[in-house]
């Protein structure tokens, strides 16, 4: 996708490479590509989207790098232990001090490897925050075509995503109330509380509003789907006649024989698109932020609705979606119930050592 | 089919809870009354003055939809359709029809190579019958088929899905065995979904769905191939049709692509393209369909549905009208269109019921003026739908 933002700029080269521009050549060119223009942003994307591509490659490369030390290590490491349990002689010695050296060298070489993943997992976020503000900056000029717009959308969500920090799961603080301890600690109980209710609160938000989408989704297709049914008993299909007279047929139909009542119950393509819920992954587009929610609740919620969460994001179908996303938005309400119940017992608690 | 889908079902009722893990099912029976304003779907000539008869009827339907996973991997899918047309009127029974369709699959998800493999099969049966005289012999425009399919489907990040399926298809056509065929069939589909906006951060974000498919099928008839026989080729003389050594052999390709907005509205389009490549004279064409549609909310749980059908047919060889020929009086049109246009409306009652109206208007409009076509159907009627 990346790549294929250079076609428009391409074009947009082309285009003022046409006669007219020729004309003035080098003082037109360089007016259009100015930054503040339309082609001056649009080459602004472009060249941090290249930025952002030539940095995967190079991460893609130590990775594949890295994966292959980390084999060549464990095999050295294997042959070691191997020595080390093989029978002590001269020779042994000799061959385990050449392994350790060896395996050392490949250990030095992994640590500088994951050095420069590091190094440039940095850059990365620096060059993707750069895109996402190219992108935003082209994004408000409304000279920009309807599909270099969607590309740059669809880019948008991609770079904001690959931004965004990895899902972690909430941990849930301990909420029952030690009459023991000290009002330190309980105050540091509470604010750990406190702190599982925001996430669960976020969270909560997040499925309310995924129950909301896929409940009307799944209306408005049921919806669809129905009115499709309608016509199940309709014969509605372009009947061919096939110049033989039906012997056996009405007069003045029209309708005589034909092999094209087959239609209605022909297997077009269309009649196997949509097959909602056949097994994972689905026949259309998952939705990743189920399999997230799967990892954040994995404390929360029961462990069906987990696996319901993580089904839901594979299903194509909507309804399954929506019921999922409730199913665990109702666990979420009834744990944040519970904290601020908790909650409340425990600064109920700590009020009166306090006042003591 | 119908035998062993039934026989499948009862197995599954049958055996133990825990050994079946959790089949979804659900069950919906629909009913209402249509008023079809040309029951014997007449085409009339410019300049005449045909018979269109309007008539009353009833329509009932059930349908029943089972899935059930043994294991995680694993998928069984079965779903039955029977649905009934009663016409009110003794002109009208020749109409009454009755429809039984079952359709089977099982799926077996390969993750480690994200993969699957699949059986299918399938039966439709569209039975005719008259309430009034059971001895008549119309067999009308009936017909039964049955086909049985396996499939490989290629799963890719993004959620990109290559089906490949090859299969075995049978059709009946019971008032004429002439075009009783059967032949295997090969076909590709692919599909994808792009998304604007993040699902996971915009509540406002939507969908496109892309659906496109190819087929193509060699049917082989019981009956011979026919030619032209007059030195005209294109006269559309029915004397000029004769019959051949040659067994009648179809190729018919199939392709279709489809797009689906889901967003505050679905909007959708689809394009199909079927050419039939037939070796007897007369049974040649490329068929043209485009269908557009919208489903929206109107207002309180008011759905609406509404579809539009486009035809476009062309008939590689002069095409001979049976209506025409018991006239005595021969017509050859080029292409025939026969467009519709759908609005359904729903509304859900409660948990379980829906009330629905529906009115359809189908037409020639497009086609050229030797003849017409208008029928006009208006349904009233109730869903009830059942399920854990």
């Amino acid at each position: 996708m990346l790549k294929s933002l250079a076609i428009p700029v391409a074009l947009a080269a082309l285009l003022l490479g046409a006669p007219e521009a020729f004309a003035a050549s080098g003082r037109r060119v360089a007016q259009a590509s100015a930054p503040g223009t339309t082609a001056g942003r649009q080459v602004a994307t472009d060249r941090a989207a290249a930025g952002v591509s030539r940095l995967l490659a190079q991460r893609n490369q130590r990775v594949v790098e890295k994966r292959g030390l980390t084999e060549t290590y464990q095999t050295q490491l294997r042959e070691l232990d191997r020595l080390k349990q093989s029978k002590a002689s001269w020779r042994r010695d000799r061959q385990i001090r050449a392994k350790k050296a060896e395996s050392q060298a490949t250990g030095a070489r992994l640590s500088r490897v994951d050095a420069e993943l590091r190094v440039l997992d940095a850059q990365l976020k620096v060059q993707r925050q750069s895109l996402l503000a190219a992108i935003a900056r082209e994004l408000a000029d409304p000279a920009i075509s309807a599909p270099r717009r969607a590309g740059l959308e669809k880019i948008r969500g991609q770079v904001s995503a690959a931004l965004r920090p990895r899902a972690r799961r909430i941990i849930l603080p301990d909420d029952s109330l030690d009459e023991l301890a000290d009002p330190e600690e309980l105050a540091e109980q509470i604010a750990l509380i406190q702190q599982a209710e925001n996430q669960l609160v976020q969270e909560r938000k997040a499925l309310q509003q995924r129950e909301q989408r896929y409940t009307r989704w799944a209306m408005l297709r049921e919806q669809r789907e129905r009115a499709g049914q309608m016509s199940d008993l309709d014969d509605e299909q372009v009947r061919r006649s096939t110049g033989r007279t039906e012997k056996t047929g009405r007069d003045n139909t029209g309708a005589g024989g034909g092999a094209s009542d087959e239609e209605a119950g022909a297997e077009a393509p269309s009649e196997d698109v949509g097959d909602s819920d056949s097994p994972s992954p689905p026949p259309s587009g998952p939705d990743a932020s189920f399999e997230t929610s799967s990892v954040v609740l994995a404390d929360v919620v029961d462990s069906s609705t987990i696996d319901a969460l993580r089904r839901a994001g594979r299903s194509a179908n909507p309804r399954a979606r929506a019921e999922a996303a409730g199913r665990a938005r109702k666990q979420v309400e009834a744990r944040l119930e519970r904290l601020k119940k908790s909650r409340a017992l425990i600064q109920n608690h700590l009020n009166k050592l306090r006042s003591q | 089919m119908t035998r062993v889908a039934i026989a499948a079902t009862a197995v599954l009722v049958a055996l133990p809870a825990s050994a079946r893990g959790e089949p979804d099912w659900n069950l919906q029976l629909e009913g209402g009354s249509e008023y079809d304003s040309n029951i014997h779907r007449i085409e009339v000539r410019d300049g005449d003055d045909a018979d269109v008869e309007a008539a009353p009827l009833a329509r009932l339907g059930a349908r029943h939809r089972l899935a059930w996973r043994r294991v995680k991997s694993e998928r069984l899918a079965l779903s039955s359709y029977g649905g009934l047309k009663l016409f009110t009127t003794e002109s009208g029974q020749s109409e009454n029809v009755g429809i039984v369709s079952a359709d089977g699959s099982y799926e077996w998800n390969l993750p480690s190579r994200r993969a699957l493999l699949g059986l299918h099969g399938g039966y439709y049966d569209a039975i005719p019958f008259e309430l009034y005289d059971s001895t008549s012999s119309y067999r009308g425009r009936n017909f039964r088929t049955a086909s049985a399919e396996g499939s490989t489907t290629l799963l890719a990040d993004g959620g990109h899905r290559v089906s490949a399926r090859l299969g075995y298809r049978t059709f009946e056509y019971k008032p004429d065995p002439l075009f009783d065929w059967a032949g295997d069939h090969y076909a590709v589909f692919y599909q994808t979904t792009w998304w604007r906006g993040d699902p996971d951060q915009d509540p406002d974000a939507t969908s496109l769905d892309f659906n496109a498919g190819y087929q193509i099928e060699r049917r082989g008839y019981d009956s011979s191939a026919r030619t032209s026989s007059c030195a005209d080729e294109d006269a559309a003389d029915p004397l000029c049709s004769a019959g051949t050594r040659l067994a009648r052999a179809d190729l018919n390709h199939s392709l279709a692509a489809e797009l689906v907005y889901t967003g505050e509205r679905i909007y959708s389009a689809r394009y199909e393209l079927q050419v039939n490549d037939s070796n007897s004279h007369g049974e040649s064409l490329v068929r043209q369909r485009f269908r557009a549609g919208i489903t929206t909310e109107l207002w309180r749980r008011l759905f609406l549905t509404a579809e539009a059908t486009v035809l476009v047919n062309i008939y590689l060889d002069p095409l001979l009208l049976a209506r025409d020929e018991q006239a005595t009086t021969f017509l050859s049109i080029e292409d025939e269109n026969r467009n519709s246009l759908s609005l359904h409306l729903s509304r859900p009652l409660g948990e379980h019921w829906a009330a629905e109206a529906r009115y359809a208007i189908y037409s020639n409009e497009f086609t050229n003026d030797e003849l017409s076509f208008l029928r006009q159907t208006a349904y009233l009627g109730a869903v009830y739908r059942y399920g854990p």
